[in-house]
Formats: structure tokens, sequence, C-alpha cells
């Protein structure tokens, strides 16, 4: 335990896996960033307005102008994709906020309480893992009303026990920790101990499943919006492009494409950081 | 004379699991007193550590103690949690085996000093920095500024030692429990760690309980030695008489089977058998089936701890006859 003096730099090396997945990883990396960087200024540099309509090239090929070509109304798909990654991107943002706010500290509260409290919170989440999340949230959706706010909250609430559950378990292993037995032993409450140091500790685990959520929430979402649930048309998004390029999919399979390879590409990105992430605390510890 | 600082009388501790319930602790009483360290010594599940546990309270769930661990005539068994916490706060001092396991990684020195200093001991934060660096001075550390912007992975077990001695002595108090302080540390450190437990105890005038399986260790330091076997006390006496006369054969046993730098034999004597649990230990006295001088008045009964000595106590029946032929005394 306290014989092997394991250095930072070496436990850093440690981690990294094979060439071919560090690779996985920096592109990953590099696909977020872009993705990000697209959702600040897209909407400044795309070629086209995403929703100028030119109904004289409705469903247009593939060339210089319009890479992706053209929608059934003759919208650039192109500048639709870019600017499409706000939406996107914000409602997996804010899935992930609402799921941290208030899962960490039920996580917390379950974890580090234990007994009845723990049962409790347990059996509430269990009860609501007994519901396929996308299930969840469409009776959600369906009784307060589609669009983009409902999609996110209820989205956002049916991830809560996704990271709950998680939370729990690693404070219950930190909880078994012995500096945490010190922290009893020198009178510290409860909650002190709980918010300062267990909380803390468990930080890298909360930031890995956030990760990995955002990108399962992002395929939820644009489930919603191709159900008509989430984000409405003619707002640019890529759930909602994915609704409508199906009525156009046996002529022109643009649309549906690009999208859905813009919607593939962003969860294999943030999954890849996700995992990459768990693993580096992971095996640390 | 005033109470002593902490009493602990018939205490009897169960611990409860799946596997069924069963006493770690059985009848233990012995007395500290203010400036005083007494050692807690034996093999391996003998109780020393349940005794710390059960003295402040970190037992697992499900464990019952009966009994009264007094401090001050406070019985810290019936404590409210709360006062409990505030006891634990101010009053006990506990050091671990391992303390790089025992402090928080994430956390630097100065801030884990200061912690208890602020929240318990209400003082600024710069006022509890200031004190951070005195108590580091007084556990041996020169360099304290370093050692206060320095986080646990980078300080040696020695150095962490010293420190986790600096939070436990932080608030001044009055009973500190050392579990194995020193084990995990090199002999030199060792020597330097006790030196400064002895030092405490002159200037600070606080009561401990050493906890160790190094009888040696416990010689160079404490003023009293119980030795436990099996969950209970199965000799006391003050550190020199203990050395020269023991009372119990256990003890007599154990001291036979130091290494010693004199006589360089090939083999240690060894105690033959391995110690038992409370749980596991036989009817009549537990130590029985490994003891050299078992005759059938040893199968009937626990034997209590009894005075053979003014000073001297011991649970063996044969103890004042062993003596007289001093049979005990070891070479």
């Amino acid at each position: 335990m306290s014989v092997v003096e394991v250095s930072a730099p070496l436990s850093r090396r440690r981690w990294l896996p094979a060439p071919g997945a560090r690779i996985a990883v920096i592109a990953s990396e590099v696909v977020i960033a872009l993705l990000v960087l697209c959702a600040l200024i897209g909407l400044w540099i795309v070629p086209h307005s995403p929703d100028a309509i030119d109904l004289s090239n409705s469903l247009g090929p593939i060339d210089l102008a319009h890479p992706f070509g053209t929608d059934n109304s003759g919208r650039d798909i192109f500048s639709r994709i870019i600017v499409g990654s706000r939406l996107s991107l914000l409602g997996p943002l804010l899935v992930v906020v609402i799921s941290t706010a208030v899962g960490v500290p039920l996580g917390l509260l379950a974890g580090y309480r234990g007994g009845a409290v723990d049962a409790v919170l347990s059996r509430l989440w269990d009860l609501m893992f007994a519901f396929p999340p996308l299930l969840l949230a469409i009776v959600i959706v369906a009784t307060f009303g589609a669009g983009f706010r409902t999609a996110t909250i209820a989205i956002g609430i049916t991830y809560i026990p996704l990271l709950a559950r998680v939370v729990r378990g690693v404070v219950l292993a930190e909880r078994s920790k012995p500096y945490v037995e010190a922290c009893k032993v020198q009178g510290f409450s409860g909650a002190r101990t709980a918010l300062a140091h267990v909380l803390p500790n468990v930080a890298p685990t909360i930031v890995a499943q956030s990760t990995l959520n955002f990108g399962y929430a992002l395929l939820d979402l644009a489930a919603l919006a191709f159900l008509g649930l989430g984000v409405q048309p003619p707002t640019a998004d890529w759930g909602a492009m994915l609704a409508e390029g199906r009525d156009s999919f046996l002529l022109a399979a643009n649309e549906m494409v690009f999208a859905s390879l813009a919607i593939t590409i962003s969860v294999v990105a943030f999954n890849v950081v996700g995992d990459a992430i768990g693993q580096r605390f992971g095996s640390s510890r | 004379m005033s109470a002593p600082l902490l009493e602990l009388n018939g205490v009897t501790t169960r611990l409860r699991t799946p596997a069924g319930e069963w006493n770690v602790l059985e009848d233990i009483g012995f007395v500290v007193d203010r400036g005083e360290i007494v050692g807690l010594v034996g093999e391996s599940g003998s109780g020393k550590s349940m005794t710390a546990r059960t003295i402040l309270r970190l037992l697992p769930e499900g464990a019952r103690v009966t009994g009264v661990v007094a401090l001050d005539d406070v019985d810290l068994l019936t404590l409210s949690p709360r006062a409990l916490r505030a006891t634990r706060a101010r009053r006990l001092g506990m050091i671990f085996q391992d303390p790089r396991a025992h402090i928080d990684p994430l956390w630097s020195i100065a801030d884990y000093l200061s912690e208890g200093l602020v929240v318990n001991g209400g003082l600024g934060r710069s006022a509890a920095l200031r004190t951070a660096l005195r108590l580091l001075h007084e556990v041996g550390i020169e360099d304290g500024a370093r050692v206060l912007r320095s986080y646990p992975h980078q300080l040696s077990g020695g150095m962490l030692q010293r420190v986790m001695i600096a939070a436990a002595i932080a608030l001044e108090p009055d009973l500190i429990i050392a579990d194995e302080a020193t084990t995990a540390l090199d002999v030199t450190i060792q020597r330097e760690i006790i030196s400064i437990f002895a030092e405490l105890r002159r200037e600070r005038g606080l009561g401990m309980i050493f906890i160790t399986h190094d009888l040696d260790l416990a010689s160079a330091l404490c003023d009293r030695v119980l030795v436990m076997y099996a969950g209970r006390i199965v000799e006391r006496q003050p550190t020199s008489a203990l050395f020269a006369e023991p009372l119990h054969p256990y003890t007599s046993a154990l001291l036979a089977a130091r290494p010693r730098i004199e006589d360089r034999e090939d083999r240690l004597p060894v105690i033959p058998g391995r110690p038992v649990q409370p749980f596991e230990s036989p009817s009549g006295c537990p130590f029985h089936p490994r003891c050299s001088f078992t005759v059938d008045r040893c199968l009937e009964g626990r034997p209590p701890l009894r005075l053979i000595r003014p000073e001297g106590a011991a649970a063996c029946v044969r103890s004042e006859e062993l003596t007289e032929k001093g049979m005990l005394r070891h070479v």
C-alpha cells in the first residue's frame, strides 16, 4: 500500500491504451472541439442561410455550392447541419446539467448516509428504471406538449437516476476508505465529510459518466425530434432533419444520411472521450 | 486522588456479521491517567485495535458494547451523536498506522491541518496556518513552510506520520490513541516518532494509549503495559516489572520469542499453534492449548484478571506458583 510509490507521470502513462485507441481518443477530442466551434460560430460562417428556401432547387444534388445537397424546400443541408449543431449540443448539455444538479446530491446522500435513506432512494430510481427512458420521456412530453424545452427537461429527468446510481456506487466505495474514518475521528460532521472530502474524490467518475450521458442524451433528443416531440421543423436540428428527410428518403437520401452521420459521429466521439476519462481515473485508484 | 482520565470497566464488544455474532472483546478494564502512556500489546486479532475502536465508537454497524468507557466520568458509550462529535473533535486524538490512506489525497497539508483548527477550533484561516506551522515544528519538521504547500503524495511516509500526529494534537486533546503508529515506518524514523510521543507527554501531560505488537517498542515508551490475548487482557504490569518478571505464561512466551542481538541462535523460540480469535477460543483459559504449563485446572472456566502483586495483575490460575518457581522469567 504505502510501499510502492507511483509517481504522477508514471501513472499517467499507464492509463494510456494502445496507440490505436489513443488516436481514437485524440480524434474524438478534435471532433468535439469542432462541434463546439460549429455551435458557437456556425451561424456566421455557413455558406447559406439555413432557413433560405429555394423551391427551384428542391432536393438538389451534391455540388460545389451545396456540398451536401439541398432538402425538400431547397435549403442547403450543409448549412443546416452546421447550424443544427447548436440545438443538438445545447439539448444534451442541459440534460447533463439537470441530471447532475439533481442526481449528484441524491447519489451522494444515498451512498453516504446508507440505511433507510439509501433504501428509499434506490427503490425510487429502480422504479424509474422499470420504464425505458425514452418511453418515460415520451409520456412527459405528451403530457406537457412537444418542443425543445419540454423534451430537454423530460430527458433530463429520466437521466437523473442514471447518474444518481453511479454516484451512489462510487460514494459507497469511497466511504469505506480510511481517510473518511479519519474525518469521523476528527469530529467532522457527515455533511462536511461528504461534501468537502468524498465528493471531490469521486468527481472524476461524475465527469466521465456525464460525458457518456451527453452522447446518449444527444441520441435520445434526436429520437424525440424524429418522432415530432422535440425540436419542431423548420428549426435546424439533426433529429428534426431526420424526420423531414424521411418524406423524401426514396427520392434523395442526402438529408437523412448526413443528419444520421452527424449524430453518429458526435455520439461516438462523446462515448470514446467519456470512456477515456473513466479509464484514466478508474485505473489510478 | 482525582479520577483517572480514562477508565474502562467491564467492556464487552459484540460484533454482528452475516456469518454470526460473537464477542471481539470480553470484560476489558483498565485506566489511563493524565501524562501516562499505556501500552497495549498482543498478536494480530487479539483485540488491540478493537479496544481503540470501542473507545472512539468507530465500530462497524451492528456492533454492541456493554460496560463503561468513562472519559473524566463521562460515559462515551452513551453520548449523543452531537456530543460524541464534539468529544472526538476536542478531547480525543487518533493516530493511525497508515498515514497515506488516512489523509485525503486531494488536500494540501496546509488545508488538512487547518481544517480541524478552523472547523473545530474556531480559528481564522491565517491563525490556523500559523498554528499549523508551529505544530509541524513541534513534531520535528524543520521546513514546515514547504511541507504545508505539499500534497500527501509528495511526502514520505515518515513525514506524513508526523503530519498526522500534528493534526491529532492540534486541538490539545486529553487522550491520544496511537494504533500501530510506527509499524509502517523504518526503524530510525520509528525512534524519532517515539521520542516525539515521549516529548508530547512530558510537555502537554496528555494520556496516551500506545498500541503495538512490538514489545521492545512498548518498553521504550510506556509506563504500563497491558497484554491482550483473544479479546481479553491477560496481564497488566508496569513496564519494567513486566519485562523483568512476567506474571502470565503468554507474556513470558512473547518475551522469549523476540529476536535478540546478543545471542545468534539459528531458530527463534516460537509459541506453538496460532493466535485464536475470541469466538473460537476454547473453554477454560483461552491460552491453554498453546501454554507449556497447562494443568487440569486451566480447563475449568475463564481465569479472571486478578491482582498478583500490588501493581501487577494476570489472568492465570498458576501465576503465583509459576512466578515463585521463577519459571516465567526469561533469560
